[in-house]
């Protein structure tokens, strides 16, 4: 009787044994195309030469906001880390993009606008040189310059509308 | 605030951002629209800098004086709905502004009805003057309108007995609906109810119907040669 239950006991704690080594396989983690998205812009940012340090990152999150700080990668290349454009900077370049214009400083106050928008919002790379609006893909100004607009609340008509109502 | 704004705008708008903010801001008036519809054609400003100006001119408020901190696209955005409103809605736009106009227009208080009366009687008034006018300055007015319609006669005086309080109004409005009465008036417009529509006849009453007054019409033809003979 003895033996019987000296043997069970043994195999009782070899089946313990068994159940510490054997480690469950990891469940699948479901990913929204939207995190996979932000994985891969993310990663380009890791991967780019010259890139932003976690205290330079850390740095703009205090100055701009946790939700202040994007990263756009239009390609491989063209990766840029940007804030949205706020008022007083909006008015700044308002007054200097129609004082050039008044003085016939500027024949294209348009291009003008997009360049300082970029200037005043592309916290990285930096600074935007001569060569970058000059020499980026023939798209690459005009879509930036969209891209920070949209994330500075330029809103659709019915968007708009949606915020207002009559008094 | 500006109170002066407050008091000469006819309509105001309120936006309230996402993080709470709100802003005041009145229409473009229809000179002030030409202005900016203009500089918009000429293409002599961009867009959002356009719109940026529509909002600085409407706004009840120190435009200056807003956060700077906050995202610079509302701002333009609210100038591009002043524009839309002030009339680049167009004639759809302007056929909703005016059943909304109809729907807010009070047309049986007596306020309203006082002001009519006035403006039948004395016709050089402008609408909005009356509306400077204070309420013992109004009920003057209307005292002096009305005797000058009855001594033009045709006009009889309002009856103070009819103006009902708010709350008799309501009730009026929310009684339920006169259906022996719109009958009446449906089947004076549209020709007697209880005759069948020819689309719900059979086709061998329709034949037979349009056999009679074939006749009828014979008949008339003769009676009318017969006249033309006489005549003779």
């Amino acid at each position: 009787m003895e033996l019987l239950s000296q043997q069970a006991d043994k195999k009782l704690a070899k089946k313990k044994e068994e159940a510490k080594t054997v480690e469950p396989e990891p469940a699948p983690v479901a990913t929204s195309p939207e995190e996979m998205i932000r994985e891969q812009i993310l990663s380009a940012l890791h991967e780019a030469p010259q890139r932003p340090s976690d205290a330079d990152i850390a740095k703009w999150k205090r100055e701009y906001g946790d939700s202040g700080v994007y990263v756009s990668a239009l390609n491989e290349q063209d990766i840029f880390v940007f804030t949205y454009l706020r008022r007083s900077a909006w008015q700044k370049i308002q007054g200097v993009v129609q004082k050039a214009q008044a003085s016939e400083l500027t024949t294209n106050p348009d291009d003008m606008l997009k360049e300082k928008v970029l200037q005043f919002c592309v916290l990285w790379p930096r600074p935007l040189t001569i060569e970058f609006f000059s020499g980026s893909r023939a798209g690459t100004v005009d879509t930036l310059f969209n891209i920070i607009m949209a994330h500075s609340s330029f809103l659709q008509l019915n968007q708009a509308m949606i915020l207002t109502t009559q008094l | 605030m500006n109170i002066e704004a407050l008091i000469e705008s006819n309509g105001l708008y309120m936006t309230t951002l996402p993080t709470g903010e709100k802003f005041t801001w009145r229409l473009l008036t229809m000179k002030e629209y030409r202005v900016f519809d203009g500089l918009r054609q000429a293409d002599i400003y961009m867009a959002p800098v356009l719109y940026e100006m529509v909002f600085s001119r409407c706004y009840v408020g120190e435009a200056d004086a807003i956060n700077g901190n906050l995202p610079a696209g509302y701002f333009p955005s609210i100038g591009e709905l002043i524009m839309w409103l002030s009339g680049d809605g167009g004639v759809s736009n302007e056929r909703n502004e005016i059943e909304a106009a109809r729907e807010a227009y009070s047309a049986d208080s007596v306020l309203e009805t006082m002001k009519r009366i006035v403006l039948i009687a004395f016709s050089s008034y402008d609408p909005d003057v009356i509306d400077t006018w204070t309420r013992p300055e109004l009920l003057k007015k209307f005292t002096l309108a009305e005797a000058v319609l009855v001594n033009k006669g045709g006009y009889e005086p309002l009856d103070t007995k009819k103006i009902m309080s708010a709350e008799q109004a309501a009730k009026k409005k929310a009684s339920p609906v006169d259906f022996r009465k719109e009958n009446q008036e449906y089947s004076q417009a549209m020709g007697d109810p209880n005759k069948p529509h020819p689309l719900d006849q059979h086709p061998l009453d329709l034949a037979r119907k349009q056999a009679k007054t074939n006749k009828l019409m014979k008949s008339q033809a003769k009676e009318l040669d017969k006249l033309a003979k006489r005549g003779r």
